[in-house]
């Protein structure tokens, strides 16, 4: 409570104060000089004072233009967004196809700024309890873009695989030489969408199961004669049983209807996985929402690697308490994007096991609970541990000399470890995980990363 | 585990480049203006500008990698540390590993400096600030180090670290915030050179408009006037006490003003061997052994090889407690024909804290001044030195006619023509005493000097040459070189003042022909150094061996240094016939001192104004000459009501002494005059001997002591102001500031809401403001339905004013009674029906709030 009160007043302040801290700095420490100078003033002889007099003056003119034109060009530029604000739009451009964490936002400022050279621009999302880092807004230009207005591009990264509702864009304005500094906020209703990404994950053949699927069949087609929409040219491993001799007879082409390329009898992967955490014990924020991230990754990238498998049947999910089968890409993408940890046990009950041919289980579920709900599957349904400590990875144990001489909290790659490392909760957590992997460690159909 | 790189390998590149480049061409600039301050640093201002580029370079790049700085910068102090001290026990001789070491240490403090800024640059964002505005100030403060300063030097490194500080505050904040292929950047590029240029432009217009003040204070500083005052040069410096010092430089000024206030007088007890004759010495203050080339001016060197001045602050000696130093015996490397002689000298303007007395002074004991004399002289001390048989103020003014004199003369003159041979000294005394700076003007003093003295063999015979070339007249009878306070400079700033006054004004006062001699004498190969002090004139034979020291006595002559016999004064100044013509009249001598029989040194730990009494915590005492420890300290009651009390600035009243103060009591009365005192004696069962309360008849403040009683009452006086007292003086600003900006909102809407009582428009601009203020706001497309949007909300009757206010800036009609009156009412009643609705803590949270301010009035 109290370091989310500093926070909001630093970000308070930052909103509010039209100086940075390091331009509050630089007066501070220009009154500091100006101070010693005249102390130094006090103990020289007449000689340097008469050059020093002309030095001070020179320094006040120098500082005193340096500055008023860097709040200018600061000023002006802000005086023209405030009063257009209305005509600036936010467009979310494209998520990065390499990493789909960035997200690239372009405004549209109108109308053209011609101060915006020495203006530095950058901004901040907000929305909700999201407070974006502050980003530097590139100017972009395409022979495309209107001439009457200013086209910035910022990247921004998010960095849980959530959805994150964005309302507000607040944009600073800042001089050349950082001291200055203005805001303006502008309504930017947008939703970015950090979507699970494919991890690595080791190759676990799962056994489908048939799964209530009574009510779908394969489509046939109503198309009229001769019409080739749906039907494919016949290849190596097409059922031969599904070639459509009428068209054959006619034309003398094997082709298959396209549906009926999976079997309709084919059975399914029914993937069930739980957020349910029984593990109040991470006492941090940023380890919670690691380990979120961490398995939705991996229930993401086994989801992947069993879709390009499975060619009779499909995979399917139980997201957690979404009783509901999810059957295309989108919509399992979408509800681990939802997804969060609770407090609400595993909600499978008796006979609804029967479908499910692989579990996911994480390293937050206590024992006792995947205890319970082992006595309650049938044989040959699959469980897959998914080892958070082993998905952070430990830190080298040499480490620490390194790390006397390295900033190794500060590489990206060793931040997390460091934040795992640290956690006071690690060794209970480190203990479940091992309980569970005893207690699977009995079932033959156990897989363990 | 692998490294990993923090920055890109071009972004260090783009940091040593634009960042590392500058910052030493700016150092090379300071460093060269420190050399020519600092004597230690020998002019390698290059070398030494690498040491510092070596370390800034290695910083950037070995901290691109994420290495940890405290840490590593630990080691590499550590190591640093030990190459010093193993170069500090590395059997090279004394004096090479003293100078090894010196520059090992010179090099290691430039290169970690070098280090510490180039980790500060590149990866500090707040360094850059600190940096910026550290290095304009320290560069004054280098400046007040060099003096007097050649104007187009002093203006070219201005400009320099001015343009400097404001780009590096630039490019180092846009270099933090790219990333990638920097020097392929062309936006970050072109936006550098733009600045750079823009820059260069705003400094150039600047050059342009503050031309005139440079060449004014050019042209003063060249004739030697400031401010219209004649304030040329003076060889005494005075202090803020009002008290003389002489000064740490010899400079070569375009003119010396000269004062007749009395310094101090002197009474020596040096004779003419095997004669009663008064022997007068020149009283030595300082030395100076190295040049400015620069500045042209002659500095002190504290480190100079086998330095024998004995510096002491006689106002930091409680009375008749002495002070001996016998380093000064042994560095003046003189053994035959020394005897020890004293002297007395009681200070009339000289300095509390200066000493002065003729060379080789090791030994300095303050004394009382006489009763009768405590108006004239402020305080005094009695000095030994180890004084040759052979040295004399009589070597230009030569007696003639005295045949005393004359034979001392010539009977000296060949005693010292036996000591050439340097041999046995030290490369470094040699080559420090004979060093000569290189340069065409210097080429041409060296040929001068072989042209005087190139035939004489002996060091004697060199002296009285350059000695004789002073004298010698031209083919009209009339003396070649005159003294002149005025010598004028040459036309030419940077010219050489000692090359125009050997070969073309030949006119000068001391400094200029006791460098001349220093630079005709080091390029014979003779050691030799200026000394500063004071010039000793007999001028009368009323009180032999007393001596009056004024102003206009300051002066500088050259020593040389002869082997066994140590330095000799050799003055080649040609006498100043004004001087000689108005001679200052010497007046009575502080004769009458009382022998002391007892001194207690110690702090006051009781007064009693009413009988004049003290307590004295006693740590030290003297019984007749002999001092002893008091062990344990013990309190001894004093009775001074004949005492008189002094301070190093002369008498003052009893009051002035207070609980805890450092005094030296000491006493004449005849009471005491009975006790012996043996060096054996317990120190305590002595005390007891002496009779309670003990009556003294001189009490002296301390100094040091009485400085920090009195610390708090001077210290608006002294002008010296403490950091803390800068940190409270930044706090109140910020203090200042922050109530500023808090209550100008505040303020604003006062004024609003005074000038609505007369102007309906007002009235609205109060009620907008108040509104902006509290954050209330909808999207309402006309005023009329933001208004309603207000009622609705706060039960106000915003929208029939709205309807007013609409009526009195677009209709002509103007607006009815009843209409003004809502008008004037509406403001008030809309503050109540709004402050019922927001409560105060959010009202007041709104109103501290700038940005709305500014939000208002943009809109």
């Amino acid at each position: 409570m109290r370091w989310e009160f500093l926070h909001k007043s630093k970000q308070w302040m930052k909103s509010s104060m039209p100086l940075t801290w390091y331009g509050l700095l630089f007066f501070c420490l220009i009154g500091l000089a100006a101070m010693s100078l005249r102390i130094i003033e006090k103990d020289q002889n007449e000689s340097f004072i008469a050059i020093l007099k002309v030095c001070k003056t020179i320094a006040m003119y120098a500082v005193g233009c340096i500055l008023l034109f860097a709040l200018l060009t600061t000023i002006l530029p802000w005086w023209i967004i405030r009063k257009n604000s209305k005509n600036i739009r936010v467009n979310l451009i494209q998520q990065n196809a390499f990493k789909k964490d960035l997200f690239e936002v372009q405004l549209e400022i109108e109308p053209k700024l011609r101060a915006h050279a020495l203006c530095l621009l950058k901004c901040q999302f907000l929305g909700g309890n999201y407070l974006s880092k502050l980003v530097e807004l590139e100017e972009s230009s395409h022979f495309q873009m209107s001439q009457k207005k200013t086209y910035y591009r910022a990247v921004i990264q998010l960095p849980d695989v959530k959805d994150y509702a964005i309302d507000t864009l607040c944009l600073y304005m800042g001089d050349f030489l950082h001291l200055f500094s203005f805001s303006q906020k502008i309504p930017a209703p947008f939703l970015l969408e950090n979507l699970p990404e494919k991890t690595k994950v080791p190759e676990v053949k799962v056994l489908p199961r048939k799964a209530d699927m009574s009510d779908r069949r394969a489509e046939t087609s109503q198309m009229a004669q001769g019409d080739l929409y749906q039907f494919k040219q016949f290849e190596d491993n097409d059922d031969i049983r599904r070639i459509v001799w009428s068209i054959y007879a006619r034309s003398g082409e094997l082709v298959v209807r396209t549906p009926e390329i999976k079997s309709e009898f084919a059975s399914d992967v029914l993937l069930y996985c739980s957020f349910y955490s029984g593990f109040k014990t991470s006492n941090s924020t940023v380890l919670d929402s690691l380990y979120l991230n961490i398995y939705k990754n991996a229930i993401w990238s086994f989801y992947l690697s069993w879709t390009e498998k499975e060619k009779d049947g499909q995979v399917l999910a139980l997201v957690d308490d979404n009783k509901q089968e999810l059957s295309s890409k989108e919509e399992i993408e979408k509800a681990l994007m939802h997804a969060h940890w609770h407090e609400q046990p595993i909600f499978l009950q008796g006979k609804e096991w029967e479908k499910v041919s692989v579990i996911l289980v994480s390293s937050l579920i206590p024992v006792g609970e995947v205890e319970r709900m082992m006595q309650q599957l049938p044989d040959g349904v699959q469980i897959i541990q998914i080892k958070i400590s082993e998905m952070i990875d430990q830190l080298p144990s040499k480490i620490w000399m390194p790390t006397l001489f390295l900033e190794t909290e500060k590489i990206p790659e060793f931040q997390n470890k460091w934040q795992w490392q640290m956690n006071t909760s690690r060794k209970a957590l480190v203990e479940n995980e091992t309980a569970i992997a005893q207690l699977l460690s009995n079932r033959i159909t156990k897989i363990s990363l | 585990m692998k490294l990993r790189l923090k920055n890109s390998f071009q972004k260090s590149l783009a940091q040593l480049l634009f960042i590392g480049l500058p910052t030493c061409i700016l150092m090379f600039a300071l460093l060269r203006q420190v050399n020519f301050a600092l004597a230690i640093l020998e002019n390698n201002w290059f070398r030494e500008g690498i040491y510092f580029l070596f370390g800034m370079a290695g910083a950037i790049f070995f901290y691109s990698y994420r290495f940890r700085f405290l840490t590593t910068a630990l080691i590499l102090y550590l190591v640093g540390n030990m190459v010093f001290y193993a170069l500090n026990h590395t059997d090279l001789g004394e004096f090479s590993a003293f100078w090894l070491s010196i520059k090992f240490y010179l090099f290691g403090g430039l290169f970690f400096f070098g280090w510490f800024v180039g980790v500060g640059l590149s990866r500090w964002r707040l360094f850059t600030i600190l940096w910026s505005i550290g290095v304009f100030v320290g560069f004054i403060i280098v400046m007040t180090q060099h003096q007097p300063i050649r104007i187009s030097q002093f203006t070219s490194a201005f400009w320099l670290t001015l343009f400097y500080s404001i780009y590096i505050i630039f490019v180092s904040e846009y270099l933090r915030n790219l990333e990638g292929n920097v020097l392929t950047n062309r936006l970050f590029l072109r936006k550098t050179a733009l600045f750079t240029l823009v820059l260069i432009g705003f400094i150039v217009l600047l050059g342009l408009l503050f031309k005139s003040n440079f060449e004014t204070v050019g042209k003063d500083l060249a004739s030697g006037q400031f401010n219209g005052k004649n304030n040329s040069s003076n060889m005494t410096k005075k202090n803020k006490d009002g008290s003389l010092s002489n000064n740490d430089k010899l400079n070569l000024s375009g003119s010396l003003n000269k004062n007749k206030n009395l310094v101090f007088v002197a009474h020596l007890n040096n004779t003419l061997p095997g004669s009663e004759a008064p022997n007068p010495l020149y009283f030595t203050a300082l030395y100076y052994n190295k040049y400015d080339t620069a500045s042209q001016s002659f500095l002190i060197d504290s480190l100079a090889p086998s330095n024998d001045l004995f510096q002491p602050d006689p106002s930091q000696i409680p009375l008749y407690f002495s002070k001996v130093d016998s380093t000064a015996i042994r560095n003046s490397k003189a053994t035959l024909d020394r005897k020890v002689v004293s002297t007395e000298v009681y200070k009339v303007d000289l300095a509390p804290s200066d000493f002065a007395a003729p060379s080789t002074a090791y030994m300095v004991q303050p004394i009382a001044v006489p009763k009768d004399y405590k108006d004239k002289f402020k305080s005094a001390y009695r000095a030994q030195m180890w004084v040759s048989n052979l040295n004399s103020a009589y070597f230009v003014y030569n007696p003639a006619g005295d045949m005393a004199m004359e034979s001392f003369q010539k009977s000296r003159y060949s005693i010292l023509r036996t000591a050439n041979d340097y041999s046995k000294e030290t490369s470094e005394f040699m080559r420090y005493y004979t060093a000569v700076p290189k340069g065409e003007q210097f080429d041409k003093i060296r040929q001068l000097a072989s042209e005087i003295a190139g035939h004489d063999s002996t060091t004697m015979d060199k002296m009285l040459s350059v000695r004789d070339y002073f004298l010698q007249k031209d083919a009209a009878g009339k003396n070649l070189f005159a003294y002149s306070d005025n010598p004028g400079v040459p036309g030419i700033p940077s010219a050489s003042k000692l090359t125009y006054f050997l070969f073309q004004n030949r006119k000068g006062y001391c400094a200029y022909f006791a460098g001349a001699t220093l630079f005709l004498l080091r390029s014979l190969g003779v050691p030799s150094r200026i000394a500063a002090g004071f010039l000793t004139v007999d001028r009368s034979s009323k009180n032999p061996g007393w001596y009056w020291f004024y102003e206009d006595q300051a002066h500088a002559w050259v020593q040389v240094y002869f082997p066994g016999y140590g330095w000799m004064d050799f003055d080649t100044t040609i006498p100043d016939v004004n001087t000689q013509q108005a001679p200052q009249p010497d007046g009575t001598p502080p004769l009458g001192n009382l022998q002391t029989y007892f001194v207690g040194d110690g702090t006051i730990s009781e007064i009693s104004k009413a009988d004049k009494s003290v307590v004295l915590h006693l740590k030290n005492f003297m019984i007749q000459d002999k001092s002893f420890d008091a062990k344990p300290d013990v309190d001894i009651r004093l009775d001074a009501k004949v005492a008189n009390v002094s301070t190093d600035t002369g008498t003052v009243n009893f009051d002035a002494l207070k609980k805890g103060m450092h005094i030296t009591a000491a006493s004449s009365d005849p009471s005491l005059k009975n006790i012996q005192a043996t060096p054996t004696d317990q120190p305590n069962t002595l005390l007891q001997t002496i009779p309670t309360p003990t009556p003294v008849t001189e009490i002296k403040i301390v100094s040091q002591e009485n400085k920090a009683t009195m610390k708090n009452e001077n210290a608006d006086n002294d002008g010296k102001v403490h950091f803390s007292s800068w940190l409270i003086t930044v706090f109140w600003i910020l203090v200042v500031v922050i109530i500023v900006l808090t209550v100008t909102p505040w303020v604003i809407f006062q004024v609003l809401v005074k000038k609505a009582k007369t102007s309906t428009y007002y009235v609205h601009r109060s009620i907008q403001f108040y509104l902006n203020q509290l954050s209330i706001e909808y999207d309402s497309e006309s005023p009329e339905k933001y208004s309603r949007e207000i009622d609705r909300h706060f039960g106000t009757d915003l929208e029939k004013f709205s309807n007013i206010y609409q009526k009195y800036k677009y209709s002509q009609q103007p607006l009815s009674q009843e209409e003004l009156a809502f008008s004037n009412q509406i403001l008030n009643n809309f503050r109540k029906k709004i402050n019922q609705q927001i409560s105060w803590k959010t009202r007041v949270r709104k109103f501290v709030m700038i940005s709305p301010v500014f939000d208002f009035f943009a809109n």
